[in-house]
C-alpha cells in the first residue's frame, strides 16, 4: 500500500469539512459578534467590511515582540490546505449562492478591492467565489456595516480606528455566573472539582478535594491547565487520558449545576 | 492563554501563546478558542454514538439503502473505513456493537446508558459499510453501530488546529491526544511526554515536536469503566480484548519481541491527529511488531511499549526531527 495514502485521504478529509463547513463555527462567531455589536458601535463609514478580514489576517499586531506569528511559517509542516477558505465560508445564509445572482464584475472588483493579498489563494481553493460576494449594499459603504460579515471577523481587531479598546467581555454561554462543586470518580478515588463561572465562561477549574490514594499534590497541578504542564519537564503529555478522567467527570458534574 | 472544557467525553485544553498583551489580541484569541472549540461541539455533534439523534446514530438505523450524509460525517468515516481495510481489519469503524456489548455504551458525558439497534449485531464489518465518494453517500448492508469515537476527535482536533492556525503557536490537547502547533512559550518545540503505561503518573519518554500531532493508545484508558476485564480497544477481528497480535520473533526494526507480548501503549506522531489517532489504535490491535510495520508502511513515526516495556519504535523515531527545524527556523 502507498505509504502516504491513509495521510493524503486524512489531509483531504480534513480540508474537505474545513472548507464545506466554517459556517458550523458559525454558533460561536454569531455570539461573538452580538457581544461586539453590543460592545461597541459598528465603524460608520468602512467601506466594505470584509475588507477588516484581510487586514486581520495579513497585519500581525504591533505590540507582538515576535511580530510574525500570524500566517508566515505557522503551517510549514503542515499538509497543505487552503488557507483562506473561511473568509469565503464565514458569511452565513450564503453558504452557496449563486455567482450569477450578482453581477461579475463588480464581484471580482470588490474581491480584489478588498482582499488585495489573499484574492488568488482563496481564489484557487474555493470553488464558488459567491459566498465572498457582497450583497450589493455593500458594495455602496453603508453606514452599518451587515451584520454576517461582522460575524466573520473580529471587529475590534481589524478597525484600524484609535478607539481605546474596550473592556474584554466574553461570549454569552450557557452557564450562569457563580461558582459550583461537582464530583468525579476514579478508580483511585474520588475528586471533587470546583469550577467558577464569570461572563458565562469557565474561568477557573480547580482541584477541591481529591479523595484518591495517591497524594493529591499531583492533580492540584493539573487545573487550570489539567493536562499541561503536568510536570516540570514537559509541556504536554499524551496518552494521559486516566489522569483527567475523575476531573473530567467532576467539572462535568459541576457545570450540570450552572445550566 | 489556557481554556479547558469538558468535551467530546474528555477534557480538550486549547492553549494559544503569546500573540499580544492588548485587549484587542486578547479578544481575537478568545473568539478564535470558541471557534476552535466549536468545531469539538459539531463534531461530536454529528458524529458520536452516545447519541441516537446523531446524524451517525441516524444513518446506522437504515441497512440496505445509500444514504447521503453531510461533509462531516462523510470524511471521517471514509477515512476509518479506509484504515480498516488497509489495516486488514485492526481497526474497524463498526467495533461499536461488540462495544456496546462489553459495557461501553455509557455517555461519558451524561452517563445515560445508550442502546442502539445494531447492538445485537455480531459478525459485522467494516466490509458492511459501502461508501459512495463522488454521491456522499453511505450503504450499511446489515444492522451494525459505527463508532467513530478516535477518528473523531482527531477530526475535531484538526479542525481546531486549522482554526488556530494564523496564531502559529498553540497546542490542543484532548486527553491526552495532542496537536502542538509552533512553539511554547519559551520560543522552542513543545516537549510532550508520553505517558507511562505503567505509573500513571510518570512519563515514559519525553518528544520535541511542532507542528504536529501526536496520540497515544494504551491499555489502560478508561479501564474499569465498564467491566474489570478489558480496556476500551478492542481487537475486531476476534472481538477479543486486544493487544496480544504479533507472531513473530523479530520486529521490523529487528528487535525481538516475544511472540505473545501484549502492547502496552502506541504513540504515533503525524502531521493530522486524525491519522494518527487512527493509526495508533490500529498499530495497537495489531501487537508489537505486525503495529510497527504497519506505521512504517504508513510513513508515520512512531513508538510502542509493550506490557513489559520493551520499546520498539520506528526507524525514523529517533532521527532528528524534521518539525525542529521549522521551529528553529521560526525563532531566527
Amino acid at each position: 500500500m502507498g505509504s502516504n495514502r491513509l495521510m493524503a485521504i486524512g489531509s483531504a478529509a480534513v480540508i474537505g469539512v474545513y472548507a464545506a463547513g466554517f459556517f458550523k463555527t458559525k454558533a460561536a462567531a454569531d455570539r461573538f459578534a452580538a457581544d461586539s455589536n453590543v460592545r461597541r458601535p459598528p465603524p460608520p463609514s468602512e467601506p466594505v467590511a470584509s475588507a477588516d478580514r484581510t487586514v486581520e489576517r495579513v497585519t500581525p499586531p504591533a505590540a507582538d515582540p515576535r511580530g510574525t506569528r500570524i500566517g508566515a511559517g505557522a503551517t510549514a509542516a503542515l499538509p497543505p490546505m487552503p488557507a483562506l477558505v473561511r473568509a469565503d465560508d464565514h458569511v452565513p445564509g450564503k453558504p452557496v449562492s449563486s455567482p450569477a445572482a450578482a453581477e461579475p464584475a463588480t464581484i471580482q472588483a470588490t474581491v480584489a478591492n478588498a482582499l488585495p493579498s489573499i484574492t488568488v489563494a482563496a481564489a484557487d481553493s474555493v470553488p464558488v467565489v459567491a459566498p465572498v460576494v457582497t450583497s450589493p449594499e455593500v458594495v455602496t459603504p453603508p453606514p452599518t456595516p451587515p451584520a454576517p460579515v461582522q460575524v466573520a471577523a473580529p471587529q475590534p481587531i481589524a478597525t484600524k480606528r484609535a478607539e481605546p479598546d474596550p473592556p474584554v467581555r466574553v461570549q454569552a454561554a450557557p452557564w450562569k455566573d457563580g461558582t459550583y462543586y461537582g464530583w468525579g470518580k476514579s478508580r483511585h478515588g474520588d475528586i471533587q472539582a470546583v469550577v467558577v463561572i464569570h461572563g458565562g465562561r469557565i474561568t477557573n477549574a480547580l482541584v477541591a478535594q481529591c479523595l484518591t490514594q495517591y497524594s493529591c499534590s499531583w492533580i492540584a497541578a493539573l487545573p487550570p491547565q489539567v493536562v499541561g504542564r503536568q510536570s516540570a519537564e514537559v509541556d504536554y503529555v499524551s496518552g494521559a487520558t486516566q489522569s483527567v478522567n475523575a476531573f473530567y467527570y467532576a467539572i462535568v458534574e459541576a457545570l450540570s449545576h450552572a445550566k | 492563554m489556557i481554556r479547558t472544557v469538558p468535551m467530546m467525553g474528555t477534557v480538550v485544553s486549547i492553549q494559544i501563546v503569546g500573540h499580544g498583551s492588548s485587549d484587542a489580541a486578547r479578544i481575537e484569541r478568545e473568539s478564535a478558542i470558541d471557534r476552535a472549540l466549536e468545531w469539538f461541539s459539531q463534531v461530536e455533534a454529528c458524529c458520536t454514538r452516545f447519541d441516537d439523534q446523531s446524524e451517525l446514530r441516524r444513518l446506522c438505523v437504515r441497512v440496505g439503502e445509500p444514504v447521503v450524509v453531510s461533509d462531516m460525517l462523510f470524511a471521517p468515516l471514509h477515512f476509518a473505513l479506509t484504515v480498516a481495510a488497509e489495516s486488514g481489519g485492526a481497526f474497524d469503524p463498526t467495533v461499536g456493537g461488540p462495544m456496546e456489548a462489553r459495557g461501553f455504551d455509557a455517555n461519558h458525558r451524561t452517563g445515560t446508558l445508550s442502546r442502539s439497534a445494531g447492538a445485537a449485531a455480531s459478525g459485522a464489518s467494516f466490509r458492511d459499510v459501502v461508501v459512495d465518494p463522488a454521491e456522499r453517500s453511505v450503504t450499511i448492508l446489515r444492522p451494525l453501530t459505527l463508532d467513530l469515537g478516535a477518528v473523531a476527535k482527531g477530526l475535531a482536533m484538526d479542525l481546531a488546529a486549522r482554526e488556530l492556525q494564523p496564531f502559529g503557536n498553540f497546542a490542543i490537547d484532548a486527553g491526552g491526544d495532542l496537536y502542538l502547533g509552533g512553539t511554547n512559550a519559551a520560543a522552542e518545540a513543545w516537549t510532550a511526554g508520553i505517558r507511562h503505561p505503567r505509573e500513571e503518573r510518570a512519563v515514559i519518554e519525553t518528544i520535541r515536536l511542532s507542528n504536529v500531532a501526536v496520540c497515544t493508545s494504551g491499555d489502560y484508558e478508561r479501564a474499569g469503566v465498564a467491566t474489570d476485564s478489558g480496556h476500551h480497544i478492542l481487537d475486531p477481528r476476534a472481538n477479543v480484548v486486544s493487544g496480544a497480535g504479533g507472531s513473530s520473533v523479530i520486529g521490523a526494526s529487528g528487535q525481538a519481541v516475544p511472540s505473545a507480548t501484549a502492547v502496552a501503549s502506541a504513540t504515533v506522531i503525524a502531521p493530522s491527529a486524525m491519522v494518527a489517532d487512527a493509526l495508533a489504535t490500529a498499530a495497537f490491535v495489531l501487537g508489537p511488531v505486525a503495529g510497527l510495520t504497519f506505521l512504517e508502511q504508513n510513513g508515520v513515526r512512531g513508538v510502542m511499549f509493550t506490557s513489559t516495556l520493551q520499546r520498539l519504535a520506528t526507524k525514523d523515531f529517533n532521527m532528528k526531527h524534521p518539525e525542529l527545524d521549522d521551529a528553529a527556523v521560526r525563532r531566527t
